[in-house]
């Protein structure tokens, strides 16, 4: 299972069990309709986490 | 041969109104009369074939039945005009094994007579006649059959599969017997389709999104692209809050 961005309305599997997503919406996708999905142009996977800031700590204070 | 009964029968709906259980006699009429065309010379009668005339449809001996979205309220206010029909007459269609069977649907019907009978020592009996204006559907296929189904509900598990591409267009149609809202606000249906059973589906066309406080509707709609693929399912998508569900049936045709 993958993340991705539903790019259509679409009904797809997740975790074996068939769940619908809007354009937009972030979804677990089964591995087996990735491939397909992604050549059909109804998936975009998801863009990755943004890293957090690094914590300024001062030392003495 | 297959023999169908009457528990055989799926349902009948008219606009947003499930008449199945009030239903007990139902007569459907394709007039097609024959032009009489014999000619000087000759003994014995010819004809030729008549244009077809109408479709007419009758229900006698049903029940008067006053509940929301039943029989009285089918007849007295079912919009004028052209309403959505589906008739899904034989195969079983009700629960899971529905999805596929033939039915019968129109975006033409007009009701023509209502009647009600009252008599000492019976139920109280109402009989309704309808005409459709324009064409019917006599092979649409079942995408999803007539239950209830909560909100972000998919028939892909129970797909339609229609045997090949089309490529003509064609049209489908939907009803939607009822609709409990809670704090949800509007609900979209939509056809998907595929080109596996078990790929993911993709909006194909989208029927007019129904908005609170509706207590249902139908609606016909010509499909949006030629080409749809072998495979179809529907989605019922509520939007805001939640707590929504609807009893609903979608089938489509194509050309």
């Amino acid at each position: 299972m993958s993340k991705q961005t539903a790019a259509a309305g679409i009904s797809y599997l997740s975790g074996g069990e068939w769940k619908v997503a809007q354009k937009g919406d972030e979804i677990d996708m089964d591995d087996a309709q990735v491939e397909d999905a992604a050549e059909r142009g109804l998936i975009k996977e998801a863009p990755a986490p943004k890293a957090s800031p690094p914590v300024k700590r001062e030392v003495g204070k | 041969m297959t023999r169908y009964s009457s528990a055989d029968f799926g349902f009948l709906t008219i606009g947003q109104y499930n008449l199945t259980a009030v239903t007990t006699k139902l007569t459907e009429t394709q007039a097609r009369e024959p032009v009489p065309s014999t000619p000087y010379g000759v003994t014995a009668p010819e004809f030729l074939p008549g244009i077809m005339r109408s479709y007419e449809m009758a229900a006698s001996d049903g029940w008067y039945d006053d509940a929301t979205n039943s029989m009285n309220a089918a007849m007295v206010d079912l919009t004028a005009g052209e309403n959505v029909m589906l008739i899904s007459s034989y195969g079983n269609s009700a629960p899971a094994t529905g999805v596929g069977k033939t039915v019968t649907a129109t975006d033409g019907v007009q009701k023509t007579k209502y009647t009600r009978d009252d008599a000492v020592g019976d139920y109280v009996r109402a009989n309704f006649e309808v005409v459709v204006s324009g064409a019917v559907d006599i092979n649409a296929k079942l995408v999803a059959e007539l239950v209830a189904r909560d909100d972000a509900a998919t028939t892909a598990a129970t797909y339609l599969n229609w045997g090949a591409d089309g490529a003509a267009g064609g049209r489908m149609y939907l009803v939607v017997t009822d609709i409990t809202w809670d704090t949800q606000t509007s609900l979209t249906i939509a056809l998907q389709d595929c080109n596996t059973s078990d790929g993911a589906y993709a909006d194909h066309t989208t029927f007019t999104a129904i908005a609170s406080p509706a207590t249902g509707g139908s609606e016909m709609k010509i499909l949006e692209h030629d080409a749809i693929q072998q495979y179809t399912c529907a989605t019922f998508t509520f939007a805001g809050g939640a707590g929504g569900h609807c009893t609903a049936a979608v089938a489509v045709v194509y050309d």
